[in-house]
């Protein structure tokens, strides 16, 4: 099934237009903004509003503060920006990771490829999925948990997720930290598809608790999802 | 010869007086000597019941039935039954001074010498007068009356309470000087009225109300000041979506009460003064404590209420010690581990590393020394086997009540590092405010975040955890990145604090992007920290 998001309607070719055109105000205000970015700022690429909406200590970012500062219709592309961006403080960064699913599509199930949300928490997904660095773990942990927040339900969301938890099946080890696994298995239930079940189920014997716990955790989500 | 047995009969008596002056010590007796008088005994004693004892300082040294005057001495109670009496040490013993309803015309509760109740002492805990020996209950205990803080036992001052069944009245009981007052208060249905009583030298007050299940709200819906003013200083926002209310809505109400206050799930904390003004005012505070549904509406669960009282006589700048109590759940094999020597952060490793026992408590120390509490007794505790924990989701309530109820330290703060928490990017929860004072419920503790180490170093963990500690005894963020649109969204602290080196500044990009700092106090919110109840 397509999601019926915005992109996924239209030609792929006039969408990258689409997004090319909409990305264009974003850069021009980034190319003045830097230039005029006082020197005590706490990223010398972000304006200290954008600053101040991604580095509160114990909120996260609503959606409508995301809109407030960047303008709703233009929101969502800076903010893909700036997740998909490691050049960033790392703080900044994960936080504009977690913020993507607030951008998808209201109902549930639709935030599937051709979603920037989506397709840019995919991206970071299949980009750090080898991470070995801290800051990189944390980047694909945050991106981990983002997807399942989508709810998409779409299997090919199951099989990024499972691809970090590991698959016994075929003996493909999952992401040596335990904290990506851990976040792995939470998402695989937040996504709401009931094939992850089978999947889910040899990971009950993960070596580390943590893991068990959320497996354990996202089995009992999956049996309130519907079939 | 003539019998001498006449005159010795006659000098009997004189000699018997003779040889008792001979063996009485004078006016050097010390403790113990017989005595017929005090000026039988040395200067620092006094005589009761014939023997030197020591002078007295209160009532209690000198057993039931006597006061204790100006001069140290014990003086015996002569109150008889009916009688009028100001204090517990007014009557005979076996009587008690005993409130009897009305009021002289200071409002001050009028008493008389009654029986003693075959109940509870002093201090014993107590839902009704009648549970008391001495007939009445205040703050949830059995209080003596008083007239002198030399009427009350050691730790305990005379001070004026209201009454909270009598508008406007108040009698002189015996508290603690120094300390926290927690008692129950029954609710029995969804939405009920309670009375917060509010002694003279309290300086903060606080409900924590708590529902079972997670799918309604609980909290205050209303707050009335003590009589005569009554005034309304509390009403709960709107909900977003209910009744045309936008976020912005709710926001606007949620920042302009006098008192900062939100209904939660499971758990909530109403605690005051939240600012500047207004002040905490001797009297009976009236709450209307409820369940809310998600529509705002009144729900269906019946609240628990627990009061705190934090009564402190001293002057309001004396030093003050905050004990803090540290948890590390299983923080094993965690990415961010080249900041904790590339070791396991456990109760052991934070008990004697450098890092945290010497960079991140002296920066809490030096936070803190800048209201005048010092930071005292730590502690510090693993916690195992809790692996669900381990990564903390703030947007499960069952969990987060799971974890911070393990926090069972009721003076003090219990802090817990967890790996990590969810949502992705969130650092540090609190409870704003914290049940402070109060061990074991479901928010009885901060939460950090290990991973934050990852991309800050300690000196950065220290500030954000200095600023849940601050929000936890009752800060709220000196501004929000909202208030250049919103003047009202920020504290209520009336002293300009608007700056991002502040300790309550919103972001934790508060200095730089190299070394976030932001550690500064205002006066005025060095006396809201000063004011929790979970200092010592």
């Amino acid at each position: 099934m397509t999601p019926p998001d915005r992109a996924g309607s239209i030609d792929p070719g006039l969408a990258d237009q689409h997004h090319r055109a909409r990305r264009l105000p974003w850069l021009l205000l980034l190319g003045v903004v830097v230039c005029a970015l006082p020197a005590q700022s706490a990223n010398p690429t972000l304006p200290d509003d954008v600053v101040g909406v991604l580095s509160p200590v114990d909120s996260v970012p609503t959606r409508a503060a995301l809109d407030e500062v960047f303008a709703p219709s233009l929101a969502l592309d800076p903010l893909a920006a700036i997740a998909s961006d490691d050049s960033h403080d790392l703080g900044i960064q994960q936080r504009a990771i977690r913020a993507l699913p607030t951008y998808c599509p209201q109902t549930a199930g639709t935030c599937g490829p051709g979603t920037t949300s989506h397709d840019t928490l995919v991206a970071l997904i299949q980009r750090h999925g080898a991470a070995a660095l801290p800051a990189d773990i944390l980047r694909l942990r945050a991106a981990a948990e983002a997807l399942g927040a989508t709810r998409s339900g779409l299997p090919e969301d199951v099989d990024v997720l499972l691809t970090l938890l590991g698959d016994a099946e075929h003996k493909l080890p999952g992401h040596p930290s335990l904290d990506v696994r851990a976040a792995a298995a939470r998402a695989l239930g937040q996504l709401c598809n009931r094939d992850a079940i089978d999947a889910l189920f040899p990971h009950l014997l993960d070596p580390a608790p943590q893991v068990v716990a959320q497996v354990t955790a996202a089995l009992q989500m999956l049996e309130l999802c519907p079939k | 010869m003539p019998d001498p047995r006449p005159i010795v009969r006659r000098s009997l008596p004189g000699l018997v007086v003779l040889l008792a002056l001979a063996a009485c010590p004078g006016s050097n007796a010390g403790v113990g000597a017989s005595c017929g008088g005090n000026d039988d005994c040395s200067g620092m004693l006094q005589c009761l019941n014939s023997r030197c004892v020591p002078r007295c300082t209160r009532a209690p040294d000198c057993g039931d039935g006597y006061a204790c005057d100006g001069d140290g001495l014990c003086q015996l109670a002569t109150g008889v039954s009916g009688e009028h009496c100001k204090s517990e040490v007014d009557c005979a013993s076996g009587l008690s001074c005993q409130i009897d309803g009305a009021t002289d015309d200071n409002h001050v509760l009028l008493a008389s010498c009654t029986d003693e109740h075959v109940t509870r002492a002093a201090g014993a805990a107590c839902d009704a007068d009648a549970d008391c020996r001495n007939g009445t209950c205040a703050l949830g205990h059995c209080v003596d009356l008083c007239r002198d803080t030399r009427d009350c036992g050691e730790a305990n001052t005379c001070m004026k309470i209201p009454h909270v069944a009598i508008d406007r009245a108040v009698f002189y009981g015996c508290l603690p000087t120094q300390g926290v007052v927690t008692w129950s208060i029954p609710v029995l249905s969804p939405s009920a009225q309670v009375a917060l009583p509010i002694p003279s030298a309290a300086r903060s007050a606080e409900l924590i109300m708590s529902i079972d299940g997670v799918n309604q709200k609980v909290g205050a819906a209303s707050i009335q000041s003590p009589l005569p003013d009554a005034t309304r200083l509390y009403s709960p926002p709107c909900t977003p979506g209910v009744g045309g209310c936008q976020l912005a809505d709710a926001l606007d109400r949620f920042y302009k009460n006098p008192i900062r206050h939100q209904p939660q799930p499971v758990e909530s904390v109403l605690a005051f003064p939240s600012g500047s003004s207004p002040a905490l005012e001797l009297g009976t505070y009236r709450v209307q404590v409820s369940s809310f549904r998600s529509d705002g509406a009144t729900g269906s669960a019946i609240p628990r209420v627990t009061a705190v009282v934090h009564l402190d006589t001293a002057d309001p700048t004396t030093e003050r010690t905050l004990d803090l109590h540290f948890f590390f759940l299983d923080l094993s094999a965690h990415p961010c581990q080249a900041l904790t020597d590339n070791a396991t952060l456990d109760a052991a490793a934070a008990a004697a590393a450098p890092y945290f026992k010497g960079t991140f408590l002296s920066v809490l120390r030096t936070v803190f020394f800048r209201a005048n509490i010092g930071i005292g007794t730590t502690t510090f505790e693993d916690i195992s086997r809790r692996p669900e924990l381990d990564t903390l989701d703030t947007l499960d309530p069952d969990d987060l009540g799971a974890l911070l109820s393990l926090g069972t330290y009721a003076g003090g703060i219990n802090v817990f590092f967890v790996r990590a928490l969810s949502p992705a990017g969130l650092q540090a929860y609190a409870p704003n405010p914290g049940p402070a004072g109060v061990g074991g419920t479901k928010r009885s503790g901060i939460v950090i975040g290990l991973d934050t180490l990852c991309y800050r170093d300690w000196t950065a963990m220290a500030r954000l955890t200095a600023h849940e500690l601050a929000r936890y005894m009752g800060l709220y963020h000196n501004v929000e990145r909202e208030t250049p649109a919103h003047p009202d969204w920020r504290d209520l602290i009336n002293d300009g604090t608007t700056g991002a080196t502040n300790l309550m500044y919103f972001s934790e990009l508060a200095g730089s992007a190299q070394l976030p700092s932001g550690t500064d106090l205002t006066p005025g919110q060095a006396d809201i920290l000063r004011r929790s109840a979970v200092l010592r």
